[in-house]
């Protein structure tokens, strides 16, 4: 007996977990994105305590003000303090980007899933589908779908979430085609698994670091996408301080007051850049060979 | 005990429809493995030699034939019986990379089919660990190894959990698909040395896979040789290496063997491309690429005829050879 309770030490399971935070948090450049990340998440909490009419407010003896203490972003043509509106317009591009990206995910992820599993015709036709909807610039498809359902953030969500889906699709179908085929997929089977258990325990595991992967890289695009659509007009309406509508109403004074478009620019770089070094390092932290 | 049979395979076919075509993977094979023996099978890659192995365990369904095992019909059997046949019958894959799950620790991997079969009911977690500590030093595998990943272990190693995983199950017959062929030279004799090792102490049955017959020359008791599907030759190991008749097992044969000084054997050289069992016509399959080919080669395929007692061979010209 004394022999089986010192084996029973020698058994650490190995956290799979706590193996890839520690991969991660190693990596720097996924850490400067995750403390970007923090830091966007503490300016959207505390962007709920700014009054909407502080945001809106307008004074015109005040148009057009350098960046000051006062007024860290400057004021705009009426007297908008920029600094309030982007930290404001913080909540327009997180949740559009979150939202539209879980959605592509959402579909992406069961629509690849069937045409992995499947193959055959069904796979034929949602990979045809698919290229389609690929061959259509995400800006373009963007503007459709928002000119047929209305500028406003739930449509901005379907239709930049719709421009993702097809790399949800592609992935998805990848992974699970190449782990099908894999030979430990039949070495479960041998010992007697089940096909449910096999894809519980064995394929989606395994198919699931892409898709994180590919979740932080087109939480960017949509970010970006979002952003230009609102830049062109056809994103949220007018008055909400979105961060592509606000380097858009400032590219009329690009020359005699550029921080008016600078700084929501700055905004929209620094989080879509956050967010794509984090899928770097995602991609390195998810893989168990990489060195611990 | 010799005589006794495990497997018995009878008109084994395998067909694959592909865009291009019918692949005859496996086309008409039958063979018997006695108990406790190993039956080598041999043969240029994607002449059918995992297919037909993955027949046997029914990861592929057969397009036809018999696979009886210990006297069952297992073609026949719904998901309940065949699981209680495959605790029986395991397979090590070729490359031990692909084979284990990335994901799984050493302790993982083998402890699946204890726990996925429930073969140690009651058991406490120790004594499970104290089981898999066991396998993994029946394969050789050191203890302080339980907690690696198999990216971590080389390929020898990674190939000796895959055998603990098959161990774990105690079956009495394991297919081993080419289970050095993905090794280095060096390493490859001591998993050779392993796999015997537990042949004798454990009277296992094994079918030997190989595009090596150096390999099988190892420990085979008796050899198939396929050809594009086929089986051209069936002999005990000893009878096919000092007389072998097909002209592909002799061009196999002399390519394998290392070149003597001063013998006056010429080697005979395989010329021409292996080509694939798409849609075969009704001849010898080995036809364009072998010396002795004449006319009636391509007139009907040849039947394995039995030559000399436990020797057959398929090939027209067989009277001339022998
Ligand atoms: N799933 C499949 N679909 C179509 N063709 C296949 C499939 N699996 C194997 N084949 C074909 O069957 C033939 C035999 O393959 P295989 O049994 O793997 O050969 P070996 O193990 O002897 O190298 C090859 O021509 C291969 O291309
Ligand atoms: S049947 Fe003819 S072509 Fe085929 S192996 Fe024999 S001699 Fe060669
Ligand atoms: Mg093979």
């Amino acid at each position: 007996m004394s022999r089986n309770t010192l084996t029973s030490r020698r058994y650490k399971r190995r956290s799979p977990v706590r193996d890839f935070f520690h991969r991660l948090t190693r990596n720097k450049g996924a850490c400067v994105g995750l403390v970007i990340i923090g830091i966007l998440i503490v300016i959207l909490i505390f962007s709920f305590f700014i009054d909407y009419k502080d945001v809106t407010k307008q004074d015109l003896s005040n148009r057009f003000l350098k960046p000051s203490w006062e007024h860290p972003f400057g004021t705009d043509d009426t007297g908008r303090d920029l600094f309030l509106r982007t930290l404001y317009g913080t909540r327009y591009s997180l949740s559009i980007g979150f939202g539209a990206t879980f959605l592509a995910a959402l579909l992406g992820v069961i629509i690849g899933s069937f045409a992995g599993y499947y193959g055959g015709w069904v796979d034929d036709v949602i990979m045809r589908l698919t290229d389609i909807l690929a061959s259509i610039p995400a800006m373009l498809l963007g503007m459709v779908i928002v000119s047929i359902l209305g500028g406003s953030v739930r449509n901005l969500i379907i239709a930049v979430g719709i421009c993702s889906v097809q790399y949800y699709i592609r992935i998805t179908r990848a992974s699970i085609m190449a782990i099908r085929g894999q030979e430990y997929v039949e070495a479960a089977k041998v010992i007697g698994m089940s096909d449910t258990k096999i894809i519980f325990t064995q394929i989606l595991p395994n198919a699931f670091s892409p898709i994180i992967v590919t979740f932080s890289a087109t939480i960017g695009i949509a970010i970006l996408v979002s952003a230009s659509l609102s830049f062109i007009g056809l994103g949220v309406s007018v008055p909400m301080p979105e961060w592509g509508a606000l380097v858009s109403s400032g590219r009329n004074v690009l020359r005699t007051a550029p921080y008016l478009s600078a700084f929501p620019g700055l905004f929209i770089m620094i989080t879509v850049l956050a967010f794509n070094i984090i899928g770097d390092g995602l991609r390195d932290a998810l893989d168990p060979k990489m060195k611990r | 005990m010799q005589d006794d049979v495990i497997l018995e395979v009878r008109n084994l076919k395998k067909y694959f429809k592909t865009n291009s075509g019918i692949v005859h993977a496996v086309d008409d094979c039958s063979f018997t493995i006695n108990k406790g023996r190993t039956l080598g099978v041999v043969g240029e890659s994607g002449c059918g030699k995992s297919t037909t192995g993955r027949c046997i365990l029914r990861l592929i369904e057969p397009t036809s034939g018999s696979i009886r095992f210990k006297g069952q019909e297992i073609t026949t059997m719904n998901r309940r019986q065949m699981l209680k046949v495959r605790k029986n019958m395991q397979i090590i894959f070729q490359d031990p990379y692909y084979s284990l799950n990335p994901r799984n620790t050493v302790y993982q991997s083998i402890v699946a089919p204890i726990k996925q079969n429930n073969l140690m009911p009651g058991a406490s977690r120790a004594q499970i660990e104290e089981r898999v500590l066991e396998l993994m030093s029946t394969v050789g595998l050191a203890e302080r190894m339980i907690n690696s990943y198999p990216h971590e272990l080389d390929g020898g190693r990674r190939q000796r959990i895959g055998i603990a995983r098959a161990l774990a199950m105690e079956p009495e017959f394991i297919v081993c698909d080419e289970p050095v062929s993905a090794l280095d030279v060096s390493i490859q004799a001591q998993i050779l040395n392993l796999l015997q090792e537990l042949q004798e102490k454990r009277n296992l049955t094994y079918m030997f896979i190989t595009h090596d017959l150096s390999v099988v020359n190892y420990f085979s008791d008796d050899i198939v040789v396929m050809y594009l599907g086929q089986i051209v030759e069936k002999a005990p190991a000893r009878e096919l290496f000092d007389n072998p008749l097909h002209p592909y097992t002799r061009a196999l044969l002399s390519a394998a063997l290392e070149p003597v000084a001063g013998a006056n054997k010429k080697r005979i050289q395989l010329k021409g491309e292996l080509s694939s069992p798409l849609d075969p016509g009704d001849e010898c399959r080995f036809a364009k690429r072998c010396t002795h080919h004449c006319p009636e080669c391509n007139c009907g395929t040849p039947k394995l005829v039995e030559v000399s007692p436990d020797h057959f061979v398929a090939c027209h010209l067989v009277k001339q050879l022998t």
